[in-house]
């Protein structure tokens, strides 16, 4: 995120007794803020953070690249095997997850993307924080990243019209979805933030590298780019190109 | 290289209401890699009153920045276990309140990125 573009931060707070819990309120506190920043001028990846309670077991996401979909309940409680059933997921109508079963879901989770399967934490009855449990999860992962070590957002799943959730066989009535989804950055909203920021738009030096058309397939060489590889690679300081170029890969891809 | 800047310290709003940081002290021409939020609150309760770990980012209605974040401290928490792989528990989150004391700590993080740890090179 460039600096620039970093405004409007702030925390709406709760009622001090907002847990309901007996007399249980906050008398007093602090909340510091720190900022991570690194020396760059050029215009990153955009990424919008959010949520949707669709109040529907058939959801529609609109176009973006999803880097992150959990699905939770608005009252904020465990989701659980009778709640969801089975779960199908497409990307502009290619199957991303076909017929998945919940338990099926959270083995893959904490397979592909847990990172500590220790139970780390006993006291007081929390769960172990690192595993999702089939019992019963505080989040059921939709779209993750793996933790190979090879992640990378041209690997993610794109959607040019709509991504598509349904739930079936399940008790699920108050879902909500929570995303992370890059941000499309035409050629002209690119050169904008550039000027914004007081960055170069274009540069000499970066090769793109190549990039899928679609949720499923590899970018043919000297193929028109797609949105998804102008939304990915539009925002890099390198040479804005009409054509994927064949050969060149970032590091991890 | 990376640098970290801790921007402001303000007090709870004990009835509700908002808290807003000044970002503008963020020198221009830089990438915000993440924000972090560290609560440190105090309390009372009956003997008896407990509660989890879990549940103590609810205090946090909403996280906004701009138009690019709109998100409560839960959902935050835990789409941020899905991104870590694992809930970072400084040794304070873990500590529920228990039952028996008048008073409590509440001590807890929340963390918004911008850069992706899981994507190496990609978009810092």
């Amino acid at each position: 995120m460039p600096s620039e573009l970093c405004r409007g931060l702030e925390l709406s707070i709760a009622n001090p007794d907002v847990w309901g819990v007996g007399s249980l309120k906050v008398t007093a506190g602090t909340i510091r803020c720190l900022v991570e920043r690194i020396h760059e001028t050029n215009v990153p990846q955009l990424a919008r953070i959010g949520t949707l309670d669709p109040n529907t077991q058939n959801i529609k996401l609109d176009s973006g690249c999803y880097k992150d979909i959990i699905l939770v309940k608005q009252d904020g409680s465990n989701i659980t095997a009778a709640d969801i059933g089975v779960v199908d997921v497409l990307v502009d109508g290619q199957y991303l997850m076909q017929q998945m079963r919940f338990d099926q879901i959270v083995t893959n989770w904490n397979r592909t993307c847990c990172r500590n399967s220790a139970p780390s934490v006993t006291a007081g009855g929390i769960p172990p924080r690192a595993e999702l449990q089939q019992s019963g999860v505080p989040f059921l992962p939709i779209v993750w990243h793996d933790n190979s070590g090879k992640s990378n957002i041209s690997k993610q799943p794109y959607a040019e019209s709509s991504l598509v959730i349904n739930i079936t066989s399940g008790s699920l009535t108050n879902a909500r979805i929570v995303f992370w989804k890059a941000v499309e950055k035409d050629k002209e909203s690119l050169k904008t933030i550039a000027a914004t920021i007081g960055a170069p738009a274009t540069a000499t030096t970066y090769e793109p590298a190549t990039a899928s058309k679609t949720p499923t397939h590899a970018a043919d060489p000297g193929a028109p780019m797609s949105k998804k590889v102008k939304l990915l690679y539009g925002f890099l300081p390198g040479k804005w190109r009409e054509r994927a170029t064949p050969g060149n890969k970032l590091a991890g891809t | 290289m990376h640098y970290f800047q801790n921007l402001e310290t303000k007090n709870a709003p004990l009835g509700g209401g908002t808290v807003q940081f000044d970002t503008s002290v963020i020198p221009q021409q830089t990438r915000v890699r993440s924000l972090q939020f560290n609560f440190d609150l105090t309390g009372t309760k009956a003997n008896a009153d407990t509660l989890t770990a879990d549940q103590f980012a609810k205090f946090v209605q909403t996280v906004k920045l701009g138009n690019m974040v709109s998100i409560s401290g839960m959902d935050l928490q835990k789409l941020m276990w899905q991104v870590d792989g694992h809930v970072v528990e400084d040794g304070n989150i873990g500590n529920s309140i228990g039952a028996g004391a008048g008073t409590f700590a509440m001590k807890f993080n929340l963390f918004l990125p911008f850069r992706d740890v899981r994507q190496p090179a990609s978009d810092d």
